[in-house]
């Protein structure tokens, strides 16, 4: 603190306000904790940004310390989804960036996840988590696909790794799974079963709600309470299951009434701690539209597009599609929101959250 | 400081007297003084019955510090600590960065992380040109150092 002791030794005899202001900046900028402090809370992609302030900038956010220190600070802070735009199965889809909280809203450009062009290929994001992508690339030999690469992949620092190949061909798996959650290691897993960690035991689901969860500590196996879901639910309602917040949550979506006048769609996100007090389902109907636009129901113009596990603060957030717009709705307040409108009528949709992070990969 | 404490009794409230680099005394209860790591090892070095003597914080800021430790040690719920917070950090440039220097240097973690988020905010949008102009940072990187640091980071500056 030798510099700031000197600004104030100064202050009491240089009289000019402008004077002493300029030290006390000068204060904080000669003090790497201060800076770093300042840098930490920062987005991460303003952070890549300002390296090119000065060399003493460039230094403190390089260091491997402050990538870990802002990835476990900022975990959980999801800024936009990154929607896949398809349009035929024979097209890759294009990816756009739509920001959660401003009007932002842009495509990304097509070498956007041309991240390793050594390897030359047609790339497939399938899983986001916290920050990270897990990509696939294949690439057609003599008419034949080639078994595919498996990448992890960091939007933000645009770094990548490849993974191994799984184990005997991946024969037994029909999908990996990637596991990132910065707040509690900074180190990523990859899993080949779809299973979700809570609560110190392993749990894993049917999409008809039939599941089981392995005690770790006591090493035993126990059925899971089925969520309470309707008599016709079938196995193409289930969207989404997995832990936020403390709670398991299981959705689905039950589009369609019997009344064609009012779109219904019922959203069982179940909270499976054996209380089952905060299962919710939510019924939008033409006059409850909370964007005052009109909706043009129709039928199966409903689905979701992402769940978005949210931090403490926040809570999780559900991101549907109801009919041309894209709603986010909040299992905490029970609000809905519109993000903005989706720019294809015919085309598939599928979201991801998107996070900034600096982390390592 | 436990053969104080225990003389003491449990009506009285203990009230730590803080000095500024100016010479201003401030009273401050104990419970809400300690929140400061560097007033506490101050207090436990043996200068809790006297005068504290905080060379580096002048009066107009200490004031500022001694009304957050207070509103910090009343039992507020945290909302409403909450609105207050985004209200007292809601200051000039210059006073933020005396509260800056000076809650690093009283070691008050929770304050000093407000003021950091409170200038990120302020910087956040800005490009790296703004801020050498904000902050009075000098550019040294050469041209050739620069274009490389660009080609790296492409995708950060679009």
């Amino acid at each position: 603190m030798a510099s700031s002791c000197s600004s104030h030794f100064t202050s009491s005899i240089i009289t000019s306000t402008e004077k002493k202001n300029l030290l006390s900046i000068d204060a904080v900028l000669g003090n790497d904790d201060l800076i770093t402090e300042i840098l930490l809370r920062l987005p991460a992609k303003a952070v890549q940004k300002f390296k090119f302030v000065s060399k003493r900038w460039f230094s403190i956010i390089s260091g491997t310390s402050f990538a870990s220190r802002h990835t476990h600070l900022n975990s959980h802070t999801v800024s936009a989804l990154l929607l896949k735009v398809s349009f035929s199965f024979k097209k890759p889809p294009a990816h756009k960036y739509v920001s959660l909280y401003g009007k932002s809203s842009v495509y990304f450009s097509c070498d956007f996840l041309d991240f390793d062009p050594s390897n030359p290929g047609c790339i497939y994001v399938s899983q986001s988590c916290n920050g990270l992508l897990l990509c696939s690339k294949c690439r057609w030999n003599f008419g034949e696909l080639s078994e595919p690469i498996n990448y992890i992949f960091n939007p933000t620092t645009r770094q990548f790794a490849s993974l191994p190949p799984p184990p005997d061909d991946g024969k037994y798996f029909d999908s990996i799974r990637l596991v990132f959650d910065p707040s509690e290691s900074p180190r990523y897993r990859v899993s080949t079963l779809r299973m979700v960690s809570w609560n110190d035991a392993v749990h894993w689901i049917s999409p008809m709600g039939n599941g089981f969860s392995f005690l770790l500590d006591k090493e035993r196996l126990e059925t899971i309470p089925r969520p309470p879901l309707p008599e016709k639910w079938q196995d193409q309602n289930f969207r989404y299951f997995g832990e936020s917040g403390g709670n398991l949550h299981f959705i689905g979506i039950l589009a369609g009434n019997q009344n064609p006048d009012v779109l219904n769609m019922g959203i069982a996100s179940s909270d499976m701690s054996y209380d089952q007090s905060n299962d919710q389902s939510i019924a939008i109907s033409e006059d409850e539209d909370p964007t005052a636009s009109p909706f043009s129901v129709k039928k199966g113009l409903v689905d979701l597009l992402s769940f978005i596990e949210g931090n403490d603060e926040e809570g999780p957030l559900l991101v549907m599609r109801i009919a041309g717009e894209i709603i986010s709705y909040s299992l905490k307040d029970k609000t809905l929101k519109k993000i903005s409108s989706l720019p294809f009528k015919h085309a598939t949709y599928y979201a991801l959250s998107y996070t900034e992070t600096l982390s390592y990969v | 400081m436990a053969s104080s404490e225990s003389t003491t009794t449990s009506t009285t409230t203990k009230v730590l007297r803080l000095k500024s680099s100016d010479n201003e005394i401030f009273g401050v209860e104990e419970k809400a003084a300690l929140q400061s790591e560097t007033i506490k090892s101050l207090a436990e070095d043996g200068y809790s019955e006297d005068v504290i003597p905080l060379f580096n914080v002048e009066k107009k800021t200490l004031a500022k510090i001694v009304e957050w430790l207070n509103k910090h040690a009343s039992g507020s719920s945290k909302e409403e600590l909450k609105r207050w917070d985004a209200d007292f950090v809601d200051v000039d440039k210059d006073v933020l960065y005396d509260l800056l220097l000076a809650s690093n240097y009283l070691n008050i973690e929770v304050l000093l992380h407000q003021l950091a988020q409170k200038v990120a905010d302020m910087i956040k949008g800005k490009k790296p040109e703004e801020i050498r102009q904000l902050f009075g940072i000098k550019n040294d990187f050469t041209p050739e150092e620069e274009a490389e640091i660009r080609r790296e980071n492409a995708w950060a500056f679009e």
